[in-house]
């Protein structure tokens, strides 16, 4: 058997599924990779039956077979003993063995966690797209967790303003879940990148997300949550940056939306209310920079409808109301202002008025 | 001698000449038909003994055979009974002319002789005209949907006794009258654009889709008042011309669902359940009867639930959504019918259906969503032109008393843009919009710079596809339509873009 050292990560983190994170680091302990697959490193050590049995029968043709997709695709394979580890991950208490990255290589400081519900409202879609707009432009990597909803949106935000956006996922990078999402993954690829601590053959599990959300905790300055009812799996990323001593920042929501249940706790037991951009800069001696108002050729009807348009969205009936217009005069006066991209259309026929 | 009677087949709508011949030869008594007849058919012979002994004549006690030609055609239904009557009759020598070779007869007989009503009598004038055959012998409830076809006899009698005594000169009798002038448009009375409150964005979508011909899916909440606008439809569709108001009374008229009021003279408005088979949906059976695409032709078919139909069935629509017509083949062969309808698609945002409701929780994961909208398959989606989201209604408008257009109004915008539409298209055999294939797109919808300019912006921003990107050309083309532009300006362009329908939604 060969010593590559790479093989070896390999093999580890095809344990990874089946030995939970915690067993495997004691079982690992401080020894070097060489002396772990010498056996006799193996006794006086707190093994089940199937781990060890996991081990005796490593399907080395798989790792090969891995090792090649990796090689093929740029993906790199980083043990806990490697120099480009980031250093935040060992803060945890049972961090990943070996982990996939694919992308940059780089982990960019500072860096903030942008979570929230698989079922956002509106409103959830609107404030973390805007959140991790500002937040990316100050120069903030965005980490989340590649799920539905507003996983999803602070990825785009950020990829929309041309900041890095890192995506920790709960399954191989075959398998990315949700499906929909493999062409957002692939826009996350070109300026950010993907990490799982599973290999890239493995078909996402109920039980590995939670486990991810230590990830994306442990390797961000701050986790933000913008919008997580009381069962939100966001809340769990919010446990491990508690433990790790890493700011928690929550968004709060309307008292009567059951969405926001999960947001309002977390600012009952002490994390940070967050009202704009500033209230998390503030905390990083960074200051968001005003933008100079474009000034854009607008009739004189555009311009009355973008005063309407405020803040709140407004639906397509109240919108048409407010300004006496013909349904057909309104719906074009939306899209032009749409396509100058100064409204934000949202599902369920409202309009809001964009940031920029 | 055999004696021979004319009568007419049907293929689905199809009419064939079937001769009828009887002859009455020496042996033992019997009665047998020939010439692929169904259980119907067999049947007459029971019908016609009974009708010819109780109108006063002598049913012959010798050996008959009555052969159905073409002898391999399928025979189907009672119609054939007063055919059976007059030729065994007549070889009989009970009916002393024989003036009746150029006669068609269709009837079915009681016991007594009355004659009664069979379906399919007003296909099978228009085509027995188309091939020369100017009298017809029908019975008298179906003489008002012969009468329709004009430039023919049409003869309305009521029982045997009286077709008897008509042939043999006894009885002078006028050719019913033609009922086609008294068959004009007309829309359901009870239903109105003007009542339906608020649905702005809705309304004015469904009056470009008529304008234009374009198929449309509404995404709603249960309540939202999707069913009420799909009703409203058909009373902003133009008015059916004779020609339309015959196609469609003839599928009703095989389908046997005429029933009293002879003529369809207002657009049909169907909506089946989504239970509903592939067969009853796109037509079936032995004998191919018409399904619900057919029964919608030159009306609307409205699919509520669209997701929760069979795949198979949604995917069927397919032909007769690109040909206007659909095919059912058979072991005897295949039968078209026509199915030019205008597809009205409705579906809830959700499988509980509250998703887009700011007053109400939705409780669906987010799983059971993406399940729920990935049963639409991207070729499905593709066919409806127009995307809309119906929201539900606020209190205001419930309440609100403001008097909202007509229904008329919206129609005479509709009819003026359908024949500037008739007239831009007739070298090209179209008539609508959406027929446009994209190599004529490019001709009918051209763009100046500005709009260009728009457009590239809107790809950019709004992450148009290229099938969007067409749909919405089309969309502008129709609103230019219903301003009376000869020109796609930046408006027609701009509100065409709201109707496109998002990935987000899903």
């Amino acid at each position: 058997m060969g010593l590559d050292p790479d093989r070896f990560l390999i093999a580890l983190s095809l344990l990874s599924p089946y030995v939970p994170p915690r067993s495997l680091n004691a079982l690992i302990g401080n020894l070097t990779l060489n002396e772990f697959f010498e056996r006799k490193a193996w006794k006086n050590q707190p093994l089940t039956e199937e781990m060890f049995s996991r081990l005796e029968e490593m399907d080395w043709h798989k790792v090969e077979r891995i090792e090649k997709w990796c090689k093929e695709n740029g993906v790199q394979v980083l043990g806990k003993w490697s120099p480009s580890y980031p250093e935040k991950l060992k803060r945890l208490e049972d961090p990943p063995v070996a982990i996939y990255l694919w992308g940059e290589a780089a982990f960019p400081e500072p860096s903030i966690a942008v979570v929230g519900t698989r079922k956002p409202s509106n409103y959830g879609r609107e404030v973390t797209s805007r959140l991790s707009r500002e937040l990316a432009e100050a120069g903030f990597t965005i980490i989340s967790g590649l799920a539905r909803g507003l996983d999803s949106v602070a990825h785009q935000a950020a990829l929309e303003v041309g900041g890095k956006t890192i995506a920790v996922l709960g399954s191989g990078f075959e398998h990315i879940y949700p499906p929909e999402n493999r062409k957002l993954a692939l826009k996350i690829l070109e300026s950010g990148g993907l990490i799982s601590e599973y290999p890239p053959d493995t078909s996402p599990k109920q039980w590995y997300f939670p486990a991810r959300n230590r990830i994306i905790a442990a390797l961000s300055d701050g986790v933000v949550v913008t919008e997580a009812g009381e069962s939100s799996g966001a809340l769990i990323t919010c446990d491990f940056a508690l433990d790790l001593g890493i700011e928690v920042y929550a968004v709060p929501g309307s008292v009567l939306s059951a969405q926001s249940k999960g947001c309002h706790r977390l600012i009952k037991e002490g994390a940070k209310l967050v009202e704009s951009t500033q209230d998390i800069l503030e905390d990083f001696g960074l200051q968001l920079f005003p933008k100079t108002p474009s000034s854009l050729d607008l009739s004189p009807e555009e311009r009355k409808a973008l005063e309407i348009l405020c803040s709140d969205p407004l639906s397509l009936d109240e919108f048409l109301e407010k300004l006496g217009l013909q349904t057909k005069v309104g719906l074009s006066l939306l899209s032009m202002l749409e396509v100058k991209g100064l409204v934000r259309s949202l599902p369920g026929n409202y309009y809001i008025k964009s940031q920029k | 001698m055999p004696s021979r009677v004319l009568s007419f087949a049907l293929d689905g709508l199809n009419a064939i000449p079937a001769q009828v011949e009887v002859d009455i030869g020496s042996g033992l008594p019997s009665f047998s038909i020939v010439g692929l007849p169904d259980t119907a058919v067999q049947e007459s012979r029971e019908r016609v003994r009974s009708a010819i002994k109780n109108s006063g004549f002598s049913f012959p006690l010798s050996r008959i055979t009555v052969n159905l030609a073409p002898g391999d055609l399928r025979k189907e239904g009672p119609q054939y009974d007063l055919p059976i009557a007059i030729g065994l009759l007549d070889a009989s020598g009970q009916i002393k002319s024989s003036f009746f070779a150029q006669l068609v007869f269709i009837g079915e007989l009681s016991l007594s002789g009355e004659l009664k009503p069979v379906k399919g009598v007003l296909p099978i004038v228009r085509r027995a005209k188309k091939l020369g055959y100017q009298e017809f012998v029908v019975p008298k409830d179906s003489a008002f949907e012969a009468a329709l076809v004009e430039g023919v006899k049409i003869y309305s009698l009521e029982n045997l006794s009286q077709v008897v005594s008509f042939l043999n000169g006894d009885l002078s009798l006028e050719p019913e009258s033609p009922t086609s002038p008294m068959a004009t448009s007309v829309f359901p009375a009870n239903l109105d654009f003007g009542e339906i409150k608020g649905q702005e964005m809705a309304k004015r979508a469904l009056e470009v889709a008529v304008a234009g011909g374009h198929h449309i899916l509404m995404i709603g909440s249960p309540g939202a008042g999707k069913t009420m606008l799909a009703k409203r439809i058909v009373t902003i569709m133009p008015e059916m011309t004779l020609e339309e108001m015959l196609e469609i009374t003839e599928i009703y008229s095989i389908s046997g669902l005429l029933g009293e009021r002879k003529i369809v003279s207002s657009r049909p408005f169907r909506s089946p359940h989504h239970s509903i088979s592939y067969a009853g949906l796109v037509g079936g059976g032995t004998n191919p009867i018409p399904g619900e695409v057919s029964l919608a032709h030159n009306g609307v078919l409205f699919l509520d639930e669209f997701p929760e139909f069979r795949r198979d069935a949604l995917e069927a629509l397919r032909q007769p959504l690109e040909e206007g017509n659909v095919s059912i083949t058979r072991v005897h062969g295949t039968v078209t019918f026509p199915a030019n309808f205008m597809l009205v698609a409705a579906m809830n945002p959700c499988p509980c259906g509250f998703r887009l409701d700011p007053n109400k929780a939705c409780r669906c994961s987010s799983g059971e969503i993406h399940r729920y909208w990935s049963k639409i398959s991207g070729p499905i989606w593709d066919r409806f032109d127009l995307h809309i989201i119906v929201p539900p209604l606020s209190a205001e408008e419930l309440t609100s008393t403001e008097i909202k257009e007509q229904s008329a109004e919206m129609r005479r915008r509709v009819e003026r843009a359908r024949s500037i539409q008739l007239e831009r298209f007739k070298p090209l055999g179209i008539r609508t919009n959406s027929q446009l294939s994209s190599k004529l797109l490019r001709r009918f919808c051209f763009l100046g710079t500005p709009e260009r300019q728009f457009m590239r912006q809107a790809v950019e921003r709004l992450n148009l596809t290229a099938r969007s990107y067409d749909r919405i050309l089309k969309l502008a083309r129709t609103i230019a339509d219903l301003e009376e532009s000869e020109v796609i300006r930046l408006p027609h362009l701009a509100e065409a873009l709201q109707y496109r329908g998002t990935e987000e939604w899903v």
